[in-house]
């Protein structure tokens, strides 16, 4: 019974790994491999434009995923007051910019944050001086952190809802029972049963922020003013691909692949101090 | 009968045995281009010189396509296969690395080169030895408004006094009547449309035959940089980290800029479309000329890059002359008469120049001469290295444009981390 599961995970997953973490052994291109040891990761820590590129990623971390956790919570616990017709129709709402495909809603923020475009369109109508959303580095960071928000928050919503939809009708009963109001039964009893949604919700999007790419390439195809949209896949792509590098990619995913599991192993001991 | 179908295998035997296949990789078709009543239709001209070079000399000639936009790692598969293409038609900037007497032929051994440009011919010329036969030649040039100058009652000076000085003079002029005199394109970094500038000056981003290493850092190119500097400073350019070279072809076809560099190909496009989108009412007067000199120079060249046709070498004598053979037929005039009058290419034999088709517009004519009296400079290879040699120029540009490094930071970083970078792909 197990045997497709494993065999599934071992092709998957086990297969890529093994041959990666080989590859970033050597100084490889399409055509030549040489055993290059520890040579490939040493020149990954050292490469300014990959180091950038983290530090990147950290700050869209941190300009991302809180908003996104807190709205999104914030979107479904008022939701769940309402009828269930009523929050089957906002999260369907919510999630319509998640169906799209990716590079077809970038480029239609591209046109909508252009020097001429719809935004700053308005921001003139108020009077309001127009902003380089895709010229300078902080409004570039900024636009990233909009585009995300708002194809991201309508499947968090849907992942929240689920999980206080999950919860049992009969806990709300006893509270009320006991005497406590909507607002009560939230923040007393629904939060604290939300915080394992909560962490893996905050994990899965720091992994998904840590790994962005399609957005940032369609964007700014050399990395955003001054490298400040760079993201770690960014510069993996570019070493493979256009500086035929393919060790060297190696190394930097593993490098990556370590971060992220920093990363999880932090949610866990946070999990395990919640609980 | 028995006799007649040994005679037939006999015959067989022998041409099976004299024949050869050589192997012909092209980077692309010359098309038919329809409607051009003057034009031969050929679907194919490469093929069909091929084919005809292939009769005559009792040969099968394998063609085989590659797209090595990204790098010549295609052909280096090929090559470490043990089957690189006896002859290879692309862009010259993938050539320099095989341009040696260990891969390619020494082709002024084998062919006649009397008509060929000797400007173009020393570009792939090596120590003495021609490793290349330019086949056709893409320039570029300074694209400018003559309605604009009209505008301003200013003539276009005679080229030893088009100077950068001057240009200064001419940027003044048209911005008091509120025009860009040019295009500093500075998005994600200074492109070589505007690095035009630091040749104009006498820099090179590499020394001639020599591609291992950039040598940028210069006094010239601090000239260059100060100047780019200058025509930002004094306002003469659109804001320069907010445009690309896209941007620069859209400002000048919509008649916002005075000047811009581009090829013919672009304009020849782009203002008829802008006619359609409705952007602009009438196509202005403009042509090509080259890029105003610094001062105590006499010309700038111009960016451009070749076509070029390379023969790769064997031990087999008699297999060297027909590679070489099939390298001058895919590279004569033949040849060159569907890229001059079918794609727009220029041609690089002396006295050639059909002016039908693709050559007969006005801008194709504009441009036609710039190279051979201006020089011709390819900025950067093509190849993994040099992309990311370029990736690292665009960074340090982009922070200079943003006054973030001097003039001297620029130069010295960028030759130390790009020189890092060449050394280790040797």
């Amino acid at each position: 019974m197990l045997l497709p599961a494993i065999g599934f995970y071992l092709l998957s997953f086990a297969a890529p790994l093994i041959i990666v973490g080989r590859l970033s052994l050597f100084q490889a291109d399409y055509v030549r491999e040489v055993y290059v040891g520890l040579g490939n990761y040493a020149h990954a820590l050292s490469d300014r434009f990959f180091l950038k590129s983290f530090v990147n990623a950290f700050l869209f971390v941190g300009m991302i995923v809180p908003p996104l956790v807190v709205v999104s919570y914030t979107v479904a616990s008022f939701l769940s007051g309402f009828h269930a017709k009523v929050q089957s129709v906002a999260r369907f709402v919510l999630f319509i910019p998640g169906l799209a495909s990716g590079i077809i809603m970038t480029l239609l923020w591209r046109w909508i944050l252009q020097r001429e475009g719809l935004i700053n369109l308005v921001l003139g109508m108020a009077g309001i001086a127009s902003v380089p959303w895709l010229t300078e580095a902080w409004p570039a960071r900024v636009s990233v952190v909009l585009i995300s928000l708002v194809s991201g928050i309508g499947g968090t919503v849907i992942l929240f809802a689920a999980s206080m939809h999950a919860l049992p009708p009969d806990l709300r009963d006893a509270a009320r029972i006991d005497g406590a109001s909507d607002r009560d039964y939230r923040r007393y009893i629904v939060r604290p049963l939300m915080v394992p949604t909560i962490l893996l919700i905050v994990l899965l999007n720091i992994v998904g922020v840590m790994q962005l790419w399609e957005t940032l390439y369609v964007l700014w195809q050399t990395g955003g003013p001054e490298g400040s949209t760079a993201s770690p896949v960014y510069e993996i792509f570019m070493t493979a691909f256009l500086f035929a590098k393919q060790g060297s990619a190696a190394a930097k995913g593993v490098l990556l692949m370590v971060v992220i599991a920093a990363i999880l192993a932090v949610k866990q001991k946070v999990e395990k101090w919640a609980r | 009968m028995k006799r007649v179908a040994l005679v037939v295998f006999a015959l067989m035997a022998v041409v099976m045995g004299w024949s050869q296949t050589l192997t012909l990789m092209n980077n692309g078709i010359v098309k038919f281009w329809p409607g051009e009543d003057q034009i031969r239709p050929y679907v194919g001209a490469i093929e069909m010189i091929a084919d005809k070079y292939a009769q005559a000399n009792k040969l099968a000639i394998n063609i085989v396509y590659r797209d090595v936009s990204k790098g010549s790692l295609t052909f280096d598969a090929m090559l470490a296969a043990g089957n690189p293409p006896d002859v290879w038609i692309d862009a010259g900037s993938y050539m320099p690395n095989y341009m040696n007497d260990t891969y390619a032929l020494r082709l002024e051994e084998y062919v006649d080169l009397r008509d060929y440009r000797e400007d173009f011919l020393s570009l792939w010329s090596r120590n003495g030895h021609l490793y290349a036969l330019p086949l056709t030649n893409i320039a570029t040039g300074m694209a400018v408004n003559l309605s604009m100058l009209k505008q301003i009652g200013y003539t276009l000076p005679p080229i030893e006094q088009w100077t950068t000085t001057e240009f200064l003079s001419l940027a003044a002029k048209l911005k008091a009547v509120g025009i860009p005199a040019t295009m500093v394109m500075g998005k994600g970094g200074q492109n070589s449309w505007t690095d035009v500038w630091l040749y104009a000056h006498g820099a090179t981003m590499f020394k001639p035959g020599d591609n291992t290493r950039v040598a940028i850092n210069s006094p010239q190119a601090v000239a260059g940089l100060e100047f780019i500097k200058t025509l930002v400073d004094r306002g003469y350019t659109p804001p320069p980290l907010e445009v690309n070279d896209d941007d620069g072809v859209e400002l000048f076809t919509t008649g916002k800029v005075f000047s811009c560099m581009m090829q013919n190909g672009h304009s020849d496009y782009w203002f008829p479309e802008q006619i359609k989108q409705g952007k602009i009412t009438v196509i202005p007067e403009y042509t090509f000329v080259e890029f105003p000199h610094a001062p105590g120079l006499s010309h700038a060249p111009v960016s451009g890059y070749q076509t070029v046709v390379l023969a790769h070498k064997s031990r087999d004598e008699a297999r060297n002359k027909l590679v070489a053979g099939l390298a001058a037929a895919v590279s004569g005039k033949e040849a060159q008469w569907y890229y001059v009058t079918i794609t727009g290419g220029f041609p690089t034999l002396k006295n050639f120049a059909p002016s039908i088709g693709a050559a007969a517009a006005p801008s194709y004519k504009a441009i036609a001469g710039l190279a051979s009296t201006a020089g011709v400079y390819k900025e950067w290879p093509d190849g993994p290295q040099f992309a990311e040699a370029r990736r690292i120029w665009y960074s340090y540009t982009e922070q200079w444009l943003r006054k973030r490094i001097t003039t001297q930071q620029l130069l010295s970083r960028f030759e130390a981390d790009a020189n890092k970078v060449l050394a280790a792909a040797k």
